[in-house]
C-alpha cells in the first residue's frame, strides 16, 4: 500500500496524551533534525536532544510502528511525532532509505512472518477445552444475574432512600460481586448507578432507570436461551461477553461504503483508554462505533482519524442492533468537507428506532445540519430553526463550538444519549474542527 | 410524566410500604409490567421499560432564544502552515512568540481558525500583554465571545464602540481599564482623553499614574493644560511623571519657565562653560537643565561643542546628565550624539541609543560591543529598546555569531533571537542548523530564529 501523506490532524490522533502532542508539537522544529527523509514505507531522521549524540528515530507508516533510540517509555515518543508532523507539513525530502531503516523494516517483515508461522503451526486452539470454558462462564454469569436481580427487588422493596447512606458504596461491593460472576457488564451498571447516588435533586429518578435497565439486563441474562438470536447476542454483549475478533471477520455483516469518521472520543478508566470512533456510511446510511483499547500512554489506532473519510469495509458484530464494528480492510483517509446532516426530528427518530432494537444504548451518533447555539430556560442549547432544541451533555466546553458558530447555522457529529448530545466534531466552512 | 413520578416516588419509599400504582402507566407498559405479581418485580420491570419509552420517544423542547449573530468576517484565513505554527504557539509558552505572531497576523489582516479563539483569549486573560493583539485579530467573532463570557471583554476592545468601550473604563479591573485605554489612545484618542479626564479626580494614584504613563506614548500639544493641572496633584508620583511628560510637549510653558531661569545663570566664553548653581544645589540644577527644551543650547554652541567644554561651578557629570535627559525626552539625534562621542563606554547607552538614527545606532553600536566585555552587551542589549532597525540586529547577530560560550553571551542570545527584525532573519544563524554537539544556547537561538524566518515565510 502506498502512503498518502497524513494530515497534521491524524499525526497529532497518534499522541497517547495532551502532553506527548505538546512536546512533539516542539520537536517539529527543521533545526533540531538532521538527515531526515521519506520513503514509501516510512519516515525517518536524526533529533539532536539535550544529549551529544543525536536519536535515531524512524516509523513505519503500515503500522504504525515508531522506534526511536531516546528514552521514553511513550509510544509513540514526542520525536517520532515531531518528525511525523515535518513529514506531514510537506518538509522531508523523498530519498532512499538509509540503512539503518531498511535494516528495521526487514527486521520487523521477519518477526511479523515468524508470527504468521506460529500462528499456522499451533492450528487451532482445543476446541474441546475451550467449549468448556465458555460453558462455565456462562454457568458464572447466570448465577451472577440471578443474585443481582434478588439484591435489586431487595433494594426496591426496602426502598432507594436507604441509598443515600453508604449507597454507593454498596453498589460497589455488589459490582465487584458482578465482576467475580464475570459479568463486567453488570459490573460497570451498578458502578454507574454508584456514581449517581445523592448527586443533585433528581438522583433518585437517575438512579431508578440505570438500575431498572440494570434488572431487565438480569432477567434477559438468566434466559439467554429463550431470547431470540439477535436479541441474545445484544444481552450477551451488553453482559460483557466479547465477541471474539475472528468470529466478526469471519462471520460478521459485511458492509463497504464510504466512512466519515464524524467523532473520535478517547476516556481513560482503570488503566484503560477506549477510542471510540463513530462512524458514518456515506451511501449506506449506516451508522457504525469501532473501538479500540490501549493501556496509557501507548498509541491507539489513527486509522480512523476524525473528520476525514475514507473508504473501507467494516464487519459489524452480531446483535440486534448491529452497531459496533470492527474495520476489515480499509483505504486512505483524506480530509471530510461538509456532509449533509439530519433535521432533529431524523436523528431523534432514528435512535428511537435503534433503542428499539437494543434498549441498552448508552450513546447513539448524530450527524446534524442548520444548529445555531441559543438559549433555553438559561442553559446553552443547539436549536433548529423552528426553536426547537437539543440539550448539551453537563459538562461539555462549549466555547470552540460556539466560535465556530459565531452565531450562525452549523453542521456537526455527536453522541446523543439520555444526558444530552456530546458535540464532538463541527464544520467551519469545509473544514472538520475536533471539539 | 407523572406515571415517572410516581415510580420514582415509590421506589424511594419502598413497595413494602406502598404499592406502585401501575394504572398510570402507558397502556404497553402497563400491559406488559401487569403480569409481574411481586410488587418490586412490577415496579423495576415498569422502571425499564419506562426509562426505554422515556428516551427513545423524547421530543425536543421547544421555544429556545437563539444567541444573535456575529458580524460576518471577511478576512481570509490564515494559510495551512501557519494554522500548524498557531497550534505549535500555543502550546508552546513563548508569549512574546505569540505576541510578534498576532502581530504579524493582524497586519496581514488575516483570520485565524475561530475553533483557536478560546485557547487565544485564556493566553491573553492570563498574559495583558497579550490583549490587544489577540483582540485584534479575534475580529467580530472575538467580540461575539466577549458577549457570553465576561472574562474576555478585552476583546471587544479593539473597536471601541461609543459608550460600549468606555463601560471597561468606568467599570473594568485595573488590568481591563489599562488595555482598554492602551488601545483607545490609539483608535479614539479624543474619546479617551474624554475618559479619562472625566474620572480624573476620583481615581487613586496609581490610576492617575497610569494614564500618564500610557499618555506619555501619545502626546500631543493639547494635552498640555492638562499635564500643567497634573503638577498641582496630590501624589507627587504624579507631580514628577507630569513634568517629565511636559518637557516633552514642543513648546511647552514649563520648558519656557526652565530656560528663563537657566539663562541668567550661565555664561560661555573661549570653551569654558560656567554656571551659577543657587546654594549649591546640583541636584536642582540637574533637573532644570533636564527640564528645558534642547533649542535653548542653541545660542552658546552646538551640542559637539557643550559637551567638550570645560565646566567652572557645578561638576560636569551634572550637565550630562541633564542633556542625557533631554536627548532621551525629546529624541534629540544631535544631543545623543555627542554624548555617545564623548563618553562610548557610558552606561545608560541602552537608553540613549534608540535616540540616534538607525545607521548611527548601529555604527555606535559596533564601535561599542568591539570595545565592551560580553557582560555589558548583555545588559545594554537588554535595554536596548525595541524595535531594532534592521541594522542594529545584524550588527549584534555578527557578535553572537563569532562568539565563545560563555554565560552572558548565552544571556545575550536569548533577547537577541526574539527582537531582531524580520529584515535579519536571513542571516545564517537563522538560515543554518548549529553544528551537532553545539552548546545548547546555540541551539535555542537557531531555532528561535528559524521559527520567527519560517512564521514571517508563512505569512508572506
Amino acid at each position: 500500500m502506498s502512503h498518502a501523506r497524513w494530515s497534521t490532524e491524524r499525526v497529532i490522533g497518534l499522541a497517547p496524551d495532551a502532553a506527548s502532542a505538546r512536546a512533539g508539537r516542539a520537536q517539529a522544529a527543521p533545526v533540531r533534525w538532521s538527515g531526515a527523509g521519506a520513503s514509501e514505507a516510512a519516515v525517518w531522521g536524526y533529533c539532536q536532544g539535550s544529549g551529544k549524540k543525536p536519536y535515531q528515530t524512524c516509523v513505519e507508516l503500515a503500522g504504525p510502528a515508531f522506534r526511536c533510540s531516546c528514552p521514553s517509555r511513550k509510544f509513540p515518543c514526542k520525536h517520532a511525532l515531531g518528525l511525523l508532523l515535518r513529514w506531514a507539513g510537506g518538509e522531508l525530502p523523498e530519498e532512499p532509505e538509509p540503512e539503518f531503516v531498511t535494516a528495521w523494516l526487514a527486521e520487523r517483515a521477519d518477526r511479523a512472518e515468524r508470527t504468521e508461522q506460529r500462528r499456522e503451526s499451533t492450528g487451532p486452539r482445543d476446541p474441546e477445552a475451550a467449549a468448556k470454558r465458555a460453558e462455565r462462564r456462562a454457568d458464572r454469569v447466570s448465577a451472577g444475574a440471578t443474585e443481582l436481580r434478588e439484591w435489586l427487588l431487595d433494594q426496591i422493596r426496602a426502598g432507594l432512600a436507604g441509598l443515600e447512606r453508604g449507597g454507593a458504596e454498596e453498589l460497589r461491593r455488589v459490582a465487584a460481586r458482578m465482576v467475580d460472576a464475570q459479568a463486567p457488564g453488570l459490573a460497570g451498571g451498578l458502578r454507574r448507578a454508584a456514581g449517581l447516588v445523592g448527586r443533585g435533586r433528581d438522583w433518585p429518578s437517575r438512579v431508578l432507570a440505570e438500575l431498572s435497565l440494570l434488572y431487565l439486563l438480569a432477567e434477559a441474562g438468566a434466559r439467554l436461551d429463550e431470547l431470540p438470536h439477535a436479541l441474545a447476542e445484544t444481552v450477551r454483549t451488553r453482559l460483557g461477553f466479547n465477541t471474539e475478533t475472528a468470529r466478526v471477520l469471519s462471520s460478521g455483516e459485511r458492509v463497504s461504503d464510504t466512512w466519515l469518521v464524524g467523532g473520535v472520543i478517547d476516556e481513560e478508566r482503570e488503566q484503560l483508554v477506549t477510542r471510540r470512533s463513530w462512524l458514518f456510511g456515506q451511501r449506506s446510511g449506516r451508522v457504525a462505533l469501532v473501538l479500540a483499547f490501549a493501556p496509557p500512554g501507548q498509541p491507539l489506532s489513527s486509522v480512523l482519524p476524525a473528520g476525514h473519510v475514507l473508504p473501507a469495509e467494516l464487519a459489524f458484530h452480531p446483535g440486534a442492533l448491529p452497531l459496533r464494528a470492527l474495520v476489515a480492510d480499509h483505504g486512505p483517509p483524506v480530509p471530510a468537507t461538509r456532509p449533509d446532516g439530519d433535521t432533529i426530528e431524523a436523528a431523534l427518530a432514528a435512535h428511537a428506532r435503534a433503542m428499539a432494537a437494543d434498549p441498552w444504548l448508552d450513546r447513539w451518533p448524530v450527524l446534524l445540519s442548520g444548529l445555531r447555539p441559543a438559549r433555553h430556560g438559561g442553559e446553552l442549547v443547539l436549536s433548529d430553526v423552528d426553536g426547537q432544541v437539543l440539550p448539551l451533555v453537563p459538562g461539555f466546553d462549549p466555547w470552540r463550538l460556539l466560535a465556530v458558530s459565531a452565531g450562525a447555522m452549523v453542521t456537526l457529529a455527536g453522541e446523543w444519549g439520555a444526558a444530552g448530545l456530546r458535540p464532538l466534531l463541527c464544520w467551519d466552512g469545509d473544514r472538520a474542527v475536533r471539539l | 410524566m407523572t406515571a415517572w413520578a410516581d415510580l420514582v416516588g415509590v421506589a424511594l419509599l419502598g413497595t413494602r410500604r406502598r404499592a406502585p400504582d401501575l394504572g398510570a402507566l402507558p397502556p404497553a407498559v402497563r400491559e406488559l409490567a401487569g403480569e409481574r405479581t411481586d410488587p418490586a418485580d412490577a415496579l423495576l420491570t415498569a422502571g425499564a421499560l419506562l426509562t426505554a419509552y422515556r428516551r427513545a420517544g423524547r421530543l425536543p423542547e421547544n421555544s429556545a432564544e437563539p444567541l444573535p449573530v456575529a458580524e460576518t468576517d471577511h478576512r481570509p484565513y490564515l494559510p495551512d502552515a501557519a494554522r500548524e505554527r498557531l497550534a505549535r504557539l500555543l502550546t508552546a509558552s513563548r508569549p512574546e512568540l505569540l505576541a510578534e505572531w498576532l502581530g504579524v497576523v493582524a497586519e496581514r489582516g488575516l483570520r485565524v481558525p475561530p475553533e483557536r479563539l478560546p485557547a487565544l483569549a485564556e493566553s491573553a486573560r492570563a498574559k495583558p500583554a497579550l490583549r490587544g493583539p489577540v483582540a485584534l485579530v479575534a475580529g467580530p467573532a472575538g467580540r461575539w465571545l466577549a458577549g457570553l463570557n465576561p472574562e474576555w471583554r478585552f476583546l471587544t476592545a479593539a473597536a471601541p464602540e461609543p459608550g460600549a468601550g468606555a463601560d471597561d473604563w468606568r467599570f473594568g479591573s485595573p488590568a481591563q481599564r489599562r488595555s482598554w485605554l492602551a488601545v483607545a489612545l490609539v483608535a479614539d484618542p479624543d474619546g479617551a482623553r474624554a475618559a479619562f479626564t472625566g474620572s480624573w479626580e476620583s481615581e487613586p494614584a496609581e490610576v492617575r499614574a497610569t494614564v500618564l504613563e500610557l499618555l506619555g506614548e501619545h502626546l500631543r500639544a493639547e494635552d498640555e493644560p492638562f499635564l500643567e493641572a497634573a503638577l498641582g496633584d496630590r501624589a507627587a508620583s504624579v507631580r514628577q511623571l507630569a513634568s517629565a511628560l511636559l518637557a516633552r510637549v514642543p513648546g511647552s510653558a514649563l520648558g519656557r519657565r526652565m530656560a528663563e531661569r537657566l539663562r541668567p545663570l550661565i555664561h560661555v566664553r573661549d570653551d569654558v562653560f560656567e554656571v551659577e548653581v543657587p546654594d549649591g544645589d546640583t541636584r536642582w540644577l540637574r533637573q532644570v537643565v533636564a527640564a528645558t527644551p534642547p533649542e535653548f543650547w542653541a545660542e552658546f554652541g552646538t551640542p559637539a561643542e557643550l559637551v567638550r567644554m570645560t565646566v567652572h561651578g557645578a561638576p560636569a557629570s551634572v550637565l550630562r546628565e541633564g542633556w542625557t535627559v533631554v536627548a532621551v525626552r525629546h529624541r534629540d539625534a544631535r544631543w545623543a550624539k555627542a554624548l555617545f562621542d564623548a563618553d562610548p563606554g557610558r552606561a545608560d547607552a541602552g537608553t540613549l541609543i534608540q535616540v540616534l538614527s538607525p545607521p548611527e545606532r548601529a555604527k555606535v553600536l559596533a564601535r561599542l560591543i568591539r570595545q565592551a566585555r560580553p557582560e555589558a552587551v548583555a545588559r545594554l542589549v537588554v535595554d536596548l529598546p525595541a524595535p531594532w532597525p534592521p541594522e542594529v540586529g545584524t550588527v549584534l547577530l555578527d557578535w553572537l555569531a563569532g562568539r565563545e560560550d560563555t554565560r552572558a553571551v548565552a544571556h545575550a542570545a536569548v533577547t537577541i533571537a526574539r527582537t531582531v527584525p524580520p529584515e535579519c532573519l536571513g542571516h545564517p544563524l537563522a538560515t543554518t542548523a548549529p553544528e551537532p554537539g553545539s552548546a545548547p544556547w546555540r541551539r535555542a537561538l537557531a531555532e528561535t530564529l528559524n521559527f520567527r524566518r519560517e512564521m514571517y515565510e508563512e505569512l508572506a
